[in-house]
């Protein structure tokens, strides 16, 4: 991957804000101290045991005040708990979160997942569905043949290479796609312009490069 | 985004209506040709939904093959955002900048209280701004998403990149001090220089002569304005006061250097005493050296009008020959005027609009290798006379395929 005029201070920061929130989360948590539970790796005993209604609230706030990292700490914790993908809350809220900070892939997942939970029918389905039309008419939408295709090759073009935007091209080159719909594979990226497989494309939103082929052994 | 039509469109109208309408046409070709000009080919490009009971100002054309433009969009609050305009034969096409680059935010109407000014292209297609929201004034980049320049300490007021895209130059404001920086490196933020010694204030006036590279700037001080040059751009190379003879009795407002000499076209004002009733006096002046390096002024156009808040800057085309400004007549709706530098006449440029406020040129070759010149014009009313606000045309001043046929 050919990153130019490449920007990371932001992660420092991140990871600040993530420290600090974490250690946030656990203080407040009457149940904990191991500092095991915010991890998404699965050992996740120490926030599992509070109310998630409380806790999807004060990631809500946190996400509703600015502060989308704090409640990114949350979403993580939660993640891996026994059930809590099953709710429709959660993952809406899910959603939001990953797609602010940039983390589109995770934020089209939390989408996918959320409209499986909402029913076949009702407000709460429609409520995603426009929510899963915006996302799509908002960012551009690489496809490819999928997990065992061929990496593709990827530069940003822009003068500033923000860091969602390094961590997306990351996992495009890492070929960590994810289902986009049923029967495609791939990945979202901000619009913006980018080389792709040799060639310059000035991506919009609601945008597919299709590579499907090209990527395919 | 929006599409507009190439047709005209047509509407039913009462005969009476109809048959006074008729006249005017006809009155006004005859005025035209009276002049012995034709009406030049501007379009009105703001008469879409997303601007309606709005206010365009301050165009800027891009560099590049194509033509585009971004121009400001205000509500009367004072909001304001940014749209782009490119053209594609005979269609113009237009987008909003968003406000934020997360759709969730977007559809709650992220950022809508933002002040997105100070316009630089990078290149043909995406562009720096300034974004002001809540007292913080930050410095993004847009290539179809917003993204901010991390790590920018202090209120950015206005920014110009580079021919070869390595610097970027700033007026930034940080505990009350402005200066100008060249900021360089990762991000463009890593490597910071300062060029100006803290004046109290910098106008909108950062221009970059695109060969040296060095960049000129107006400065304010409580003695005045004054004109700095940092060529080639870096500390030890600063003079923080150009002196010009005669240019001391003028306030400096904005400039654009002429690409290959390293002239400069200013826009200006004749100081008034405080209290003073006398109107303002307004200019287009030139700044050039002689062969021995020595500056001098030339006052190219009096009665010049200009927008209240930011002076635009002067708008060129052929090179430096010809300069565009609008002269300040209201009998005459603040025409439109083209200088010609190399004879020192300047004509009426017969564009259809009224009550013009700015103008900016922006040049495009055609296939065949011809640069034409396209204007846009912020003007008052649209034209079928229904409202009194800034909008927005734009066009060719020669043949441009397909723009004519789209008409």
């Amino acid at each position: 991957m050919r990153v130019d005029c490449q920007v990371r201070p932001f992660v420092g920061a991140l990871v600040c804000a993530l420290l600090g929130t974490t250690l946030l989360l656990l203080t407040a948590c009457p149940t904990t101290g191991t500092g095991a539970g915010i991890t998404s790796s699965g050992a996740a005993g120490s926030s599992c045991g509070r109310n998630l209604e409380a806790d999807l609230k004060t990631a809500g706030n946190r996400l509703e005040r600015g502060h989308p990292e704090e409640a990114l700490v949350y979403i993580e914790a939660l993640r891996e708990c026994p059930g809590n993908q099953d709710s429709l809350q959660f993952m809406v809220l899910a959603s939001a979160v990953y797609e602010e900070m940039g983390i589109l892939n995770q934020g089209w997942w939390a989408l996918r997942t959320a409209l499986g939970r909402a029913g076949s029918e009702g407000e709460q389905r429609e409520r995603v569905l426009e929510q899963m039309r915006r996302f799509e008419d908002s960012y551009a939408r690489l496809q490819t043949a999928g997990p065992d295709s061929y990496p593709v090759e990827i530069s940003y073009l822009g003068a500033i290479l923000d860091d969602p935007t390094y961590e997306l091209l990351k996992l495009v080159s890492a070929n960590k796609g994810l289902p986009l719909d049923a029967g495609s594979w791939g990945f979202w990226l901000f619009p913006g312009r980018y080389e792709i497989m040799g060639k310059v494309h000035s991506l919009a939103g609601g945008q597919t490069v299709d590579l499907t082929e090209r990527s395919s052994r | 985004m929006t599409r507009r039509r190439p047709s005209l469109q047509f509407r039913r109208v009462p005969g009476g209506l109809a048959l006074v309408g008729l006249a005017t046409v006809l009155l006004l070709a005859v005025a035209g040709a009276a002049h012995g000009a034709e009406a030049l080919p501007l379009r009105l490009v703001s008469d879409v939904p997303v601007m309606k009971g709005l206010q365009a100002q301050s165009p800027v054309w891009a560099p590049g093959d194509t033509p585009r433009l971004v121009h400001q969009v205000t509500d009367r609050s004072r909001r304001t955002w940014l749209r782009q305009l490119w053209v594609d034969g005979a269609s113009t096409f237009d987008a909003i900048v968003p406000g934020s680059r997360s759709s969730r935010v977007e559809a709650l109407g992220g950022a809508a209280d933002r002040a997105d000014t100070g316009v630089a292209w990078w290149d043909g297609q995406s562009f720096f701004f300034v974004r002001s929201v809540g007292g913080s004034a930050k410095l993004f980049y847009f290539d179809g998403s917003p993204r901010e320049v991390p790590n920018l300490q202090g209120r950015v007021d206005e920014v110009a990149v580079d021919a070869k895209r390595r610097h970027l130059f700033a007026a930034v404001e940080k505990d009350g001090i402005v200066d100008v920086y060249r900021m360089s490196g990762a991000g463009f933020t890593s490597e910071k220089m300062r060029l100006s010694h803290s004046p109290t204030g910098v106008e909108h006036s950062l221009a970059i002569e695109m060969e040296s590279g060095g960049l000129n700037w107006i400065a304010a001080t409580r003695a005045g304005t004054r004109l700095g040059i940092a060529n080639p751009p870096d500390p030890d190379h600063v003079r923080e006061r150009v002196r010009v003879a005669g240019l001391e009795a003028y306030e400096l407002l904005s400039l654009t250097v002429l690409q290959g000499s390293g002239e400069l076209i200013l826009y200006a004002r004749v100081p008034r005493d405080e209290g003073s009733s006398d109107p303002e006096q307004r200019l287009l002046l030139e700044v050039s050296g002689d062969e021995q390096g020595q500056p001098s002024m030339k006052v190219l156009a009096q009665r010049v009008f200009l927008p209240s808040g930011l002076a635009p800057r002067p708008a060129l085309s052929g090179g430096g020959r010809f300069v565009y400004y609008i002269s300040a007549d209201t009998s005459a709706g603040n025409p439109v005027m083209r200088l010609d530098r190399t004879t020192g006449k300047a004509v009426v440029l017969k564009l259809g609009t009224m009550g013009n406020q700015e103008v900016a040129v922006g040049e495009y070759p055609t296939a065949n290798g011809d640069s034409v010149p396209w204007l846009a014009v912020v003007a008052v009313g649209d034209d079928k006379g229904r409202d009194v606000r800034n909008h927005l045309y734009a066009g060719p001043l020669s043949a441009w395929p397909g723009w004519q046929a789209g008409r």
